[in-house]
């Protein structure tokens, strides 16, 4: 059973697509039919309006999800009125969507139920952090919300599995680059003044360990102007704590400063950057180092090499030059599950 | 502008209802639509049980170590009215509806033996248990729903097929779910009966959630409950919790005020510039809400007279929108309350320094024109003033002023009909240019050299 022994080792699991129609729900309902579940209490969710019967987008046709018996599971009032299995509701949350409260319920015996949760990262958290208090979840599992990267954000869980296919581009070579250039951010290293930023006064705030190894919070709360105060600060600083987007004006002129691009650069997490694949490439060919404070496991790579209109890439292939790439895992699910 | 909670929240009341701990948003919303009890009897009613709510929750009370469970009880409460007036109107409700039902039931049952104890009169939960027992046959006692097996013979077995199918079961889904709005129809024909029932318990436990929440804000800001009076409010060491928390913040003291005032005698409150007269005119204007909202009262002793509506004037009313100036807005507002006062209502009416903004000449003979309208009138009437008022028949009280350096905010009795000349001992006190100070107090010397001379 490829990944499913990894995947059982973290406690909060977050799916996301490269784009739609890769194959996100295909490898939702993988994961789910093959988890342990007689070991394992298992909670699921959406990150907001997923899971209709058909793409909005394209209209083409999306698998609904299919629950096993003892699954846990958070759906809007609206699905949960749709769902077709039997489930005991266990929960109403207070919070509002788009459709209504959450409903919270546990599966009583197998079925189909769309799946849309809370709507933004913050409550994201709130409900994997609900769900093991109080009904003692293991796994809690976020079917990420397409093209937003943020609720593979590891703020709100441990580890993630990626999908892209020939949705994204069909152009191999492209999607080659575009899917390892996304497992590129996710790799990357988590800084080593990680816990002391983290616990840091403001993290809507730049913040730089000094040369003398102290923790300082400037005033600024963005990057967008660089001011003159500010590159000196950076320059003399062994590291530098950068809050929200990092962007490709910022790596552009940190670039041309052959002072400023010493001092390594921490981001909240991978999906906090924002730059262009050149920019940031030729930032680290110039020597530049950018870190994370929080980095999410990346478990495997799920692959769709057909694309919405029918056109269909070679899978073996496809893997192996991922593959190659990325080193890890990569599945292609349709074909191999 | 009607007397609802909601609609006196901008007059200082909202500070209060912050910083009351309600358990669900659902007594707050209660709460919000009330309107303002008027009767004598209701409000005597509201505070006989606050204070019973005080005392057993007091430190040595019989629930001062229940609270923490009551209020996780009723942190589940929801607003379910729509629910449960749609039960039974030709409608199946679904496992949402249910298991709403099935909460507020449980809720309900799991705190009646202690509320019913307490002999509340209106405050008492009626017996549920029936509807508990229809909604968790399977007498879990947990706060969950779903249309458990033993709803139908049939079920166990469906559901057993369905979970030994090796791929979705589609047909039999289909039949469990037939079975199971069987079901849901015929919960809600045996529920019908005691819809009335859970209404009320729905309102009586937001209510018993609001009465904690009171009483535990009467602990925690030591207020005080009001006795009844039919003529005299008497408030003693009088403040305003808001104040009082911004000025100990900064480490200062709120200096609390007495003041009584009766029915058809107006009170009028003279005094330096900033005296705190607006201030306590304000306060008591929520206080005389928070009364007849049954709320705790910030005061060391208060006895109250119930009216029918507030009426608070102050401040600046100028209405560009309406092209009206402050004056003109003034003046319409408290023609509004004198409209009522004519008409008999009986009514609590504050004037902050009523034609403050129009000539000296023409402002004290309107404020004294008011005084003479208020006078034997079934209202109470409270009206601060800067002018100089000569024989007007009122209560009079002015504010202590700046003694020693300090400004003192206390009330006192006041005989003389002079108002304190204090506004260039605090103009200069705050620093102001000193060559307009000395000017100031040149020319006031002259004017009164003058008037000697007249004399």
């Amino acid at each position: 059973m490829p990944f499913i022994n990894e995947l059982i080792q973290y406690s909060s699991l977050s799916i996301v697509g490269l784009g739609k129609n890769t194959g996100k729900t295909e490898c939702l309902n993988y994961i789910l039919a093959h988890l342990p579940l007689q070991k394992l209490r298992v909670g699921v969710s959406s990150a907001g309006i997923d899971g209709e019967r058909t793409d909005q987008v394209t209209q083409t046709a999306k698998p609904e999800i299919f629950l096993r018996q003892g699954v846990l599971f958070t759906t809007s009032e609206k699905h949960y009125r749709h769902r077709r299995l039997t489930s005991e509701l266990m929960h109403i949350s207070q919070e509002q969507t788009s459709l209504g409260r959450l409903i919270t319920g546990k599966v009583q015996t197998p079925g189909k139920v769309l799946l849309s949760g809370p709507p933004a990262t913050a409550s994201l958290k709130r409900w994997i952090q609900f769900l093991r208090e109080n009904y003692q979840a293991d796994l809690c599992i976020v079917d990420g919300a397409l093209s937003r990267m943020s609720t593979a954000s590891p703020a709100v869980s441990e580890s993630m599995v990626l999908t892209t296919g020939a949705a994204v581009s069909v152009n191999m070579q492209e999607l080659v680059s575009k899917t390892a250039f996304t497992c590129e951010l996710i790799h990357l290293e988590k800084s080593e003044y990680a816990a002391r930023l983290m616990n840091g006064a403001n993290l809507n705030r730049v913040q730089i360990i000094d040369d003398e190894n102290q923790l300082q919070a400037t005033p600024f709360s963005s990057v967008m102007q660089l001011e003159a105060e500010l590159k000196l600060l950076i320059k003399q600083a062994r590291t530098v704590y950068i809050p929200g987007a990092l962007t490709d004006r910022f790596l552009k002129s940190v670039s041309s400063d052959q002072h400023l691009i010493q001092t390594p650069i921490v981001v909240r997490d991978f999906t906090c950057v924002f730059a262009s694949p050149m920019t940031f490439r030729l930032f680290l060919k110039k020597g530049g180092q950018i870190k994370v404070l929080e980095k999410s496991k990346l478990i495997a790579l799920c692959v769709n090499p057909v694309s919405p209109g029918g056109y269909r890439l070679d899978s073996d292939k496809l893997c192996d030059e991922l593959a190659d790439k990325i080193q890890i895992p990569v599945y292609d699910i349709v074909k191999n599950g | 502008m009607d007397n609802r909670f909601s609609n006196i929240l901008d007059m200082g009341v909202r500070w209060m209802f912050e910083h009351l701990q309600l358990s669900s948003s659902f007594s707050a919303r209660v709460l919000r639509e009330r309107t303002m009890e008027v009767g004598p009897e209701r409000i005597q009613e509201q505070y006989r049980v606050l204070e019973t709510f005080c005392r057993i929750t007091s430190s040595g009370g019989a629930w001062e170590k229940k609270v923490p469970q009551l209020q996780s009880y009723l942190g589940h409460l929801r607003d379910i009215r729509q629910t449960l007036s749609s039960l039974g109107e030709d409608r199946t409700p679904d496992d949402i509806e249910l298991f709403e039902i099935k909460s507020l039931a449980m809720i309900s049952e799991n705190i009646r033996p202690m509320l019913n104890a307490l002999e509340l009169g209106d405050l008492h939960l009626p017996d549920l248990s029936r509807v508990t027992l229809m909604l968790d046959p399977e007498q879990v006692g947990i706060q969950s729903f779903y249309v458990y097996d033993t709803y139908d013979p049939r079920l166990p077995d469906l559901r057993k097929r369905i979970r030994s199918a090796t791929d979705y079961a589609e047909e039999l889904q289909y039949q469990v779910a037939v079975i199971e709005d069987s079901v849901r129809k015929s919960l809600a024909t045996d529920l019908l009966p005691y819809r009335t029932a859970l209404q009320d318990a729905l309102l009586v436990l937001a209510h018993t959630d609001i009465m904690l929440a009171k009483a535990q804000q009467v602990h925690q800001l030591n207020l005080v409950l009001p006795a009844l009076d039919e003529k005299t409010t008497v408030l003693k060491g009088l403040f305003n919790p808001e104040v009082k928390e911004v000025l100990e913040a900064e480490g200062k003291e709120f200096e609390p005020v007495d003041v009584s005032f009766s029915l058809f005698e107006p009170l009028l409150i003279t005094g330096a510039n900033m005296g705190g007269k607006s201030l306590t005119l304000k306060t008591m204007a929520m206080v005389q809400l928070l009364f007849q909202f049954g709320f705790g009262i910030p005061a060391q002793s208060a006895t109250m007279v119930p009216v029918q509506r507030v009426f608070f004037c102050g401040g600046d009313q100028q209405d560009m929108l309406k092209g009206i100036s402050s004056f003109g807005a003034e003046m319409k507002k408290i023609d509004q309350a004198l409209a009522l006062i004519e008409g008999g209502k009986k009514i609590l009416f504050l004037v902050d320094e009523p034609a403050r903004t129009t000539n000296p000449t023409e402002g004290a003979a309107l404020v004294k024109a008011l005084l003479q309208m208020l006078v034997q009138k079934n209202t109470l009437s409270v009206i601060t003033t800067h002018y100089n008022l000569k024989g007007v028949h009122c209560q009079r009280l002015r504010v202590k002023g700046f003694q020693d350096g300090k400004m003192h905010y206390q009330l006192l009795a006041d005989t003389l009909e002079e108002t304190p000349r204090e506004a260039l001992r605090i103009a200069t006190s705050l620093g102001i240019n000193p060559r307009w100070m000395q000017l100031a107090a040149n020319e006031l010397e002259n004017t009164n050299n003058k008037t000697q001379f007249n004399t």
